[in-house]
């Protein structure tokens, strides 16, 4: 057998027993997290009115801005769930 | 065409093309659009490749851009979008001859903005191979989140040098002479651009995949590189980068 099939068959063979178990779980439901968007990453207009469209935030972490995070993880990276007025 | 639309359409022609002549709507107006849209492009372009910046300065980055800017026409309404081939431009401008691992650092850099943005396609599940009779596995083609890149460089320690100089990293010394250096990007769960050295031999397997190539024939392509390469650690690093699409 080629060198080359041999080791498709053990690696993928291997893939299969480990299986989905230790992968990384598929990103599910978003939330908007404000305050951790860095500057030019934010995902939409700033409820500070300082821009008006994703991508324009000029400053890291402005609490006006918003990135789509995985629900649940927005208050670990420091963020809040609602803008800073 | 109504009268109206081939104004519009003239106006923009003009605003983007300064060669133009000014006289139909009025110059000093259109000086002031023609203004705000090369100053906008060149500030997008300025802050897609902060390390770049780094390498060169500001002023050597801003004059880059101006002449990348003068150039390239957005493509797309998307600012998002403007900026690719830089990477490409600076490699073929003969003022930054001198550097001539820029234009691969560039390119890592655009790869590294664009999976912020790339859609999310279906995650690759393990669970079809199960599916598949083990004896076919070698003519699978594995697709690739759209977040997902390659780039690679022939001569040059592009990863190296990224790491080196990005905004908030530590200096440290690179030795140019270390050679050639491949990086997979991808975008990681927290949204954040995420990068991995690759072996020459990696990154020939991934790029034969990219390309369309059977898993067999992408295997064979990267033992031509090294006779030692491990499929098994290279594959589970794809599947658990979240690389590989249904």
């Amino acid at each position: 057998m080629k060198a080359s099939r041999t080791l498709i068959a053990s690696a993928l063979g291997a893939v299969v027993a480990i299986g989905a178990a230790s992968l990384p779980a598929q990103a599910a439901e978003k939330e908007k997290c404000f305050g951790i968007a860095t500057a030019g990453k934010n995902d939409c207009a700033s409820a500070s009115g300082l821009h008006s469209c994703a991508g324009q935030a000029k400053t890291d972490h402005d609490p006006g801005d918003f990135k789509y995070v995985a629900k649940g993880s927005c208050q670990q990276m420091g963020g809040m769930l609602q803008p800073k007025k | 065409m109504s009268d109206w639309q081939r104004w519009q359409a003239g106006l923009i022609a003009a605003i983007h093309d300064p060669a133009l002549p000014d006289t139909a709507y009025g110059a000093d107006g259109l000086a002031v659009y023609r203004n705000n849209y090369r100053v906008g492009l060149i500030d997008t372009v300025k802050s897609l490749y902060p390390v770049i910046a780094q390498l060169v300065g500001d002023d050597f980055l801003t004059g880059l851009a101006r002449e990348y800017v003068r150039r390239t026409p957005s493509a797309s309404g998307n600012l998002h979008r403007y900026g690719e081939g830089f990477g490409n431009f600076v490699d073929g401008f003969e003022p930054a001859a001198d550097l001539p691992y820029l234009g691969g650092v560039a390119r890592l850099e655009w790869a590294l903005h664009r999976a912020y943005y790339a859609v999310d396609a279906t995650q690759f599940s393990p669970a079809t191979l199960a599916a598949i009779a083990p004896e076919s596995w070698g003519e699978l083609c594995l697709a690739f989140q759209p977040a997902c890149a390659l780039v690679r460089s022939a001569h040059w320690p592009i990863v190296a040098i990224w790491q080196a100089h990005r905004p908030g990293g530590a200096p440290s010394r690179v030795d140019l002479g270390s050679g050639g250096e491949n990086a997979l990007v991808y975008r990681q769960p927290d949204l954040e651009a995420g990068l991995l050295p690759l072996s020459d031999a990696d990154a020939a397997f991934i790029a034969a995949l990219m390309g369309g190539a059977t898993l067999e024939t992408a295997t064979d392509a990267a033992l031509t590189l090294d006779a030692d390469f491990d499929l098994q650690p290279l594959l589970v690093t794809l599947l658990q980068t979240g690389c590989l699409a249904a």
